[in-house]
């Protein structure tokens, strides 16, 4: 008997399996905001991006694998790819077969011109970096007839001045292209404002079918293009819904199919709708506490490198995130959806985390005599430590609009208010900090960053300031920096674990920043629409593979 | 009347430009930058430099003002009639307007019907009732609205009405696929996304309008002319509506004067709440994103709207009352 119930089960099992996937239907995905452009060389924003996902491919296409914590990359519009012996030139050889939304084929010939396109000074792009290794000529100019090069309409080919890292060579060449037969004819400085922007021709699963501005945009399926395979939707629609409360309603009403950015509260709520589900990006999105490493101040006035009065001592530094319960943090901020960090590098490279470090525990009485060490006491006896007339005082700036920060923010002002050290809070409106953030107006700071697949640390930490602008928070260390440009010289990312594990030991001992928690980000997903692939590269990963289950 | 209108619009060109540029430097003073939002590790560093360039900002601010006033080459500026492209979508500013001002209007000139329609009916009433409990309770219910936060109501209206009930549309001008909808089907399921926006803006407004009416009615019916038309034996109806009326309006035409400038500015947090796609939610991304071009062609929509109001307002006055006249006439 039990065998006949085993025997019937795989039998259902097998055939549920061999189900095909319904085709057909429509999802909606709610949008906090309106994409800017729809022409990928100059758009902007994280809405943009998403909705440019659906629109157009890339040469190849990333995959995670989470058991390694590598990215491997899947032939798409390339067939495949190699590199000259001195590892200067990467050669893509791309299908034959492929068509724009308009049905002229896509050739090598539109990756050298939208590439061509990239370095005009006309176009408005945040993507130049791509350019940086090209190729140039004696004085110094991209050298356009050698840099990119279609040698026929299926072989195009990138030559760099160096060999640099693979995945960056990879990287750089992946863009988003735009069809060449649209722009060549096209005066430079009209591109950023041409038409094509809001009516693109597209080149991938989906093209655009109706924007109204502010309102939806409309995807309907590209019957032409079958890469890996035709889309099971027949429409994707974005409706732009600025405010949350509003989103999550259309969600339980069915009036969009999925939500992302959803706070821990708004996930335990809406997991109690039996038509939704929640996913969750995880390991990708990282906040901390930068601290100033050096005298802001003096350096915004001439360049000169000091060390803060207040944070410029690593002593001091360790002994503010000692002071700060973390665990709690992530316990009463994160409830479920969130983990500890203790270094830049997400765990979900696990080749590249260094696991034999000691994280820093929650200790306020050791943190207390961390700061005494490093001359900190309450002279005065005021409650507050100082230092050669100094007291231990500073403003915590985080932007406005963010609830989890702000809450953050009191937390850590408590913490530091019961080891002797006075928080004032500040929040900023958002345009306003980020601009403080990148003339380094702060003395403290709440800041949080989607971490980079490529564990790009150089402009973060590389004492540079000039050249690394992400360093915000002006950290110095020549440890570091010989073992981040040593790990740049490696041919792959992961032959670099070893050099990337020494940097994580130096910044636990140094503290920067403190590194507080990755946060997931959480997803609804109305339960009728199927075929999802949450990962760490994107909520929308793999969208040709979603279908409606009515 | 027409040489007074010309008069006026022509008089107010400098106070335009003059606002514009107060406009120019103020948003370059305040804290925040186009570019601000490209500190990101994931981002060229040099990203933000490059926008600068593209955008011109790295340019010393009097040469940014002569080229944007249109003195300085390429020549092609406000005074040319050209307010210039957005930086954060990338289109002539006065393309990303039109495509909101009609979606705002419908939104606004019901609004404003609905606060006009409520607000003199029930200030009639209340005046009429004076002291009585229908006084009371209209005195009571617009309090009650008046008070009452807009994005506060906005979010209770949906989550009793879209959530709880499932009556009306939370969000938006249209359900997903009302383009392929009849003209009839359209226009209700239109209407229907249109009552909680609508009643979020009007009432508010209707209720200051309601004391308004009931405030100046009462002036007018304490005036020797009611008086005398009641002593004449008109009926109550006739003097009230016909002679008290007319004459409580007056005032109420400044106040629709002044709310021409709303039609197109005023539902900032009605839009955004209701995901409503008008003027409101492009002033509030564009100063967010530090937009300059966008928040300067705002800026003299909303000047011109105005100085067109507070004109139409005058005009209105002396069409409603003969005393006022608006060019004194000449010696005879």
């Amino acid at each position: 008997m039990k065998r006949a119930v085993a025997f019937t089960g795989v039998i259902v099992a097998l055939c549920s399996c061999a189900q095909p996937v319904p085709r057909g239907g429509h999802v909606v995905v709610a949008l906090s905001s309106d994409a800017s452009v729809l022409n990928p060389l100059i758009a902007t924003g994280s809405n943009t991006s998403t909705v440019l996902q659906f629109l157009f491919t890339e040469l190849v296409e990333h995959d995670f694998d989470s058991e390694t914590g590598t990215d491997s990359l899947i032939p798409r519009i390339a067939k495949s790819w190699s590199w000259s012996e001195d590892r200067k030139s990467l050669t893509y050889q791309l299908r034959a077969d492929l068509r724009w939304s308009d049905g002229v084929p896509i050739t090598a010939h539109d990756i050298a011109y939208s590439y061509r396109l990239l370095g005009y000074k006309e176009i408005p792009s945040v993507r130049k970096g791509k350019l940086d290794h090209f190729v140039r000529s004696e004085s110094g100019e991209i050298d356009w007839d050698r840099a990119v090069l279609a040698r026929n309409d299926s072989t195009i080919e990138f030559r760099f001045d160096s060999a640099y890292r693979r995945e960056n060579q990879l990287d750089d060449t992946q863009m988003a292209f735009v069809p060449g037969h649209i722009f060549r004819s096209m005066d430079v400085s009209k591109v950023a404002s041409s038409e094509f922007n809001s009516k693109p021709v597209t080149a991938n699963q989906f093209r655009l079918k109706t924007w109204n501005k502010k309102q939806e945009i409309v995807l309907e399926r590209d019957p032409g293009w079958l890469l890996p395979h035709a889309a099971h939707l027949d429409e994707v629609v974005f409706r732009v819904i600025p405010d949350m409360t509003a989103r999550l309603v259309e969600l339980q009403t069915g009036g969009v199919d999925m939500v992302e950015g959803l706070t821990p509260a708004q996930a335990l709520e809406v997991s109690k709708n039996g038509n939704c589900r929640i996913e969750r990006q995880e390991n990708r999105r990282l906040e901390y506490i930068g601290w100033s490493n050096i005298d802001q101040t003096a350096y915004r006035k001439d360049k000169t490198i000091r060390p803060h009065p207040l944070f410029g001592d690593a002593r001091v530094r360790k002994a503010l995130t000692t002071a700060i319960d973390r665990d709690l943090l992530v316990q009463a901020a994160l409830e479920s959806y969130g983990r500890t960090a203790d270094g830049p590098v997400s765990p979900a490279f696990r080749w590249a985390v260094n696991d034999t470090l000691r994280p820093i525990s929650y200790d306020p009485d050791l943190a207390k005599r961390m700061l005494s060490e490093a001359g900190w006491f309450d002279h005065d006896g005021d409650g507050i430590l100082d230092r050669n007339g100094i007291s231990f005082e500073f403003t915590l700036t985080t932007n406005s609009g963010n609830e989890r920060r702000a809450f953050v923010a009191e937390r850590v002002r408590d913490a530091l208010e019961r080891i002797g050290i006075r928080v004032h809070v500040l929040q900023l409106e958002s345009n306003a900090y980020n601009t403080g953030l990148r003339n380094r107006e702060f003395d403290a700071f709440i800041a949080g960053q989607v971490v980079n697949l490529g564990l790009e640390l150089q402009n973060q930490f590389g004492s540079d300031l000039e050249k690394n602008s992400f360093n915000v928070a002006g950290f110095q260390n020549r440890s570091v920096d010989s073992l981040l440009e040593r790990a740049s010289t490696y041919w792959r990312l992961v032959d670099a674990a070893h050099e990337l594990k020494q940097v994580q030991a130096i910044l636990l001992e140094e503290q920067p920043i403190t590194f507080l928690y990755w946060y997931d980000n959480l997803i609804a997903i109305r339960n009728r629409l199927q075929g999802t692939h949450v990962s760490i590269l994107s909520p929308y990963h793999r969208f040709y593979d979603w279908y409606v289950k009515e | 009347m027409l040489l007074y209108s010309l008069k006026r619009l022509i008089g107010s060109i400098p106070l335009l430009i003059g606002l514009l540029t107060v406009t120019f430097f103020v948003i370059r003073l305040a804290p925040g930058d186009p570019t601000a939002m490209f500190i990101d590790p994931s981002i060229d560093p040099d990203a933000a430099e490059h926008l600068r360039e593209s955008y011109g900002l790295n340019d010393p601010l009097p040469l940014q003002y002569a080229k944007w006033l249109g003195v300085a080459p390429p020549f092609n500026g406000v005074l040319q009639g050209e307010f210039g492209i957005s930086f954060s979508r990338h289109q002539p500013v006065f393309e990303i307007i039109r495509e909101a001002v009609a979606n705002t209007l419908i939104l606004t000139l019901a609004a404003l019907m609905l606060d006009f329609g409520i607000g003199i009916f029930f200030g009639v009433i209340a005046a009429m009732r004076r002291g009585r409990p229908t006084d009371h309770v209209i005195n009571l219910i617009g309090t009650f609205f008046y008070s009452m936060p807009a994005f506060w109501l906005a979010l209770m209206l949906i989550l009793f009405f879209s959530l709880k009930l499932g009556w009306l549309p939370a969000s938006q001008m249209h359900s997903t696929g009302a383009a392929g909808l009849s003209p009839v089907a359209y226009t209700v399921d239109l209407l229907r996304h249109m009552v909680l926006p609508v009643f979020v803006l009007g009432i508010g407004s209707a209720a200051s309008t309601v004391r308004f009416t009931r405030s100046s009615m009462l002036d007018v019916l304490k005036q020797d002319y009611i008086r005398t038309a009641r002593a004449k034996g008109l009926p109550e109806r006739t003097v009230v509506f016909k002679h008290a009326l007319r004459n409580a309006l007056l005032p109420l035409i400044t106040l629709l004067g002044l709310s021409i400038p709303f039609l197109l500015s005023g539902a900032v947090i009605t839009e955004v709440v209701f995901a409503w796609p008008g003027m409101g939610r492009v002033v509030v991304d564009a100063i967010f994103a530090r937009d300059y071009p966008l928040i300067i062609a705002n800026t003299f929509v909303a000047g011109c709207l105005v100085i067109a109001g507070n004109l139409l307002a005058d005009i209105l006055y002396a069409l409603a009352d003969p005393r006022i006249r608006l060019i004194k006439p000449g010696p005879a």
